[in-house]
């Protein structure tokens, strides 16, 4: 995103800080947790710093990287865009999701594996996220599909023929179908 | 960075928005986001309240309505992407819309927030000047509608009073068949337009343009009609030679010069001159490429 400066007014000057915080009940990975944050805080925060779920990774923090994707409701969004407090009553869904309890690799992972898709790892959860709503709604996708997803996640060591080329192979592979929420919930925004 | 200290508030309908809206200061309306979150963490922009629609479901959804196509402010850009309505009667409205963001971008982003922030980048400005929109805005005091031509004050700002809210806006249809077109250049795929032109256009029998929209943005702090290249190519067989002419009326807009000087806005190093020719061959191609598609339409029916 471009940055320019904007004019506006000032806000109010406060005597003392008020407490702001609020509690709230969210699903994490099919798991209820509750968290109390302040409202300023990003879902991509809480994820990390809260809940311990250090697999959100966060690049650029205006939404342009991708490495912060996750599902709200099986809707992939950016979680540095997302106020946690927006996340509230809602099933969010992170990378940690993907893999059985055993370690077991999904489909989509096992596809990246395959294929060389990741070297450092840090773009890494943000894609299969990503990937991992638009299979469920496309699950046959054209490369330029796929490439016209990928264009959303900013890689900058593997290059994307091999992140490219996993994709192909997962949208092949039965078991990817169904693979996210709203497959089962008919999906729509949050 | 991360966002300054705010008061949170999420109405659960409209009346209760409008409400807070009317009584904080220093409020802001929350939508999708995408731009309002960034702008907030970078503190190029503050508040004191921040009030989130995104409870308020009366503000989503498409349907027709005394012949216009009608769009809650809070319809997120990827439902409208994939809306048959919106594929039948404003198709440009999804061309754009692949040009705008990313799929995880567009399942937060939403129509009003767009209209609302005022890039004048904004591609669904553009699609709402083509299709004539009328922009419907609320507040405890009542509800008005402003025109497409009347939504921009300044840069960046919408006509509105500070406890207004847009809550829907009307897309006039174009008739089945027509021709459409929006092309736009960045520097980056997907990243925000420098300029971009949209064209719409019908033909008669004899492959004459009888009905003609054609707009540029990048060129204005809002979308610009080309009223005089709408009327040059009435009542012609499309050409180059025609559209390239019909095209030059973008050399002759007067807010050029000055008009990204703002402070530290970042496409000020996109120069006049280059802006001006982009809007130039892009308009021309824009037409070509609607009058193309509507005599292919045409010659199936």
């Amino acid at each position: 995103m471009d940055q320019f400066v904007m004019e506006s007014d000032p806000p109010a000057k406060r005597e003392t800080i008020p407490d702001l915080r609020r509690t709230f009940p969210l699903k994490v990975n099919g798991e209820p947790r509750v968290v109390t944050v302040e409202p300023r805080v990003t879902l991509a925060d809480v994820l990390r710093d809260h809940l311990g779920l250090t697999g959100t990774h966060i690049g650029c923090e205006h939404g342009i990287c991708g490495a912060c994707t996750v599902l709200i409701d099986g809707v992939a969004t950016r979680s540095c865009l997302t106020l946690a407090v927006q996340a509230e009553g809602r099933a969010v869904r992170t990378v940690e999701s993907l893999a059985a309890a055993d370690g077991k690799l999904n489909a989509l992972q096992q596809a990246f594996r395959n294929n060389h898709a990741l070297q450092c790892g840090f773009c890494t959860p943000g894609i299969l996220m990503s990937f991992t709503d638009f299979l469920a709604r496309n699950p046959h996708p054209s490369e330029a599909e796929i490439r016209e997803v990928l264009s959303g996640h900013l890689c900058r060591c593997t290059g994307y023929a091999g992140i490219v080329a996993a994709i192909k192979e997962a949208a092949s592979a039965p078991a990817i179908a169904g693979e996210g929420d709203h497959a089962k919930r008919g999906g729509g925004g949050a | 960075m991360k966002v300054a200290p705010f008061s949170y508030h999420d109405p659960e309908n409209l009346p209760k928005g409008l409400e807070l809206l009317a009584g904080l200061e220093h409020a802001r309306l929350l939508a999708g986001g995408q731009s309002l979150v960034p702008y907030l963490a970078f503190r190029m922009q503050r508040c004191d309240h921040l009030i989130d629609l995104n409870g308020v479901s009366a503000l989503s959804g498409i349907h027709e309505q005394d012949g216009r196509l009608v769009i809650g402010a809070m319809t997120r850009q990827r439902e409208i992407a994939s809306s048959p309505l919106v594929s039948q009667h404003c198709p440009i409205a999804q061309d754009a819309l692949h040009l705008i963001g990313h799929i995880a971008t567009r399942t937060r982003g939403t129509l009003g927030g767009s209209l609302s922030n005022m890039d004048p980048s904004a591609e669904l400005f553009g699609v709402s000047a083509l299709h004539d929109a009328t922009f419907h805005v609320q507040s405890v005091r009542g509800g008005r509608d402003i025109a497409v031509a009347d939504w921009a004050e300044t840069f960046m700002k919408p006509a509105i009073a500070a406890d207004e809210m847009l809550t829907s806006v009307s897309w006039l249809p174009w008739p089945k068949g027509h021709g459409h077109a929006f092309l736009e250049f960045s520097k980056r795929h997907h990243d925000y337009a420098i300029v971009a032109a949209g064209a719409l256009m019908t033909v008669d029998a004899d492959r004459r343009i009888n009905r003609a929209a054609i707009m540029v943005i990048g060129c204005g702090i809002a979308p610009t009609r080309l009223i005089g290249a709408e009327a040059l190519v009435l009542g012609q067989r499309g050409s180059s030679e025609l559209f390239a002419e019909a095209a030059h009326e973008v050399a002759t807009l007067a807010a050029f010069p000055d008009l990204f000087a703002h402070q530290g806005y970042p496409r000020r190093f996109v120069s006049a001159d280059y802006r001006r020719q982009l809007g130039l061959v892009l308009a021309r191609r824009a037409m070509e490429s609607a009058y193309a598609q509507s005599i292919s339409i045409q010659k199936r029916h």
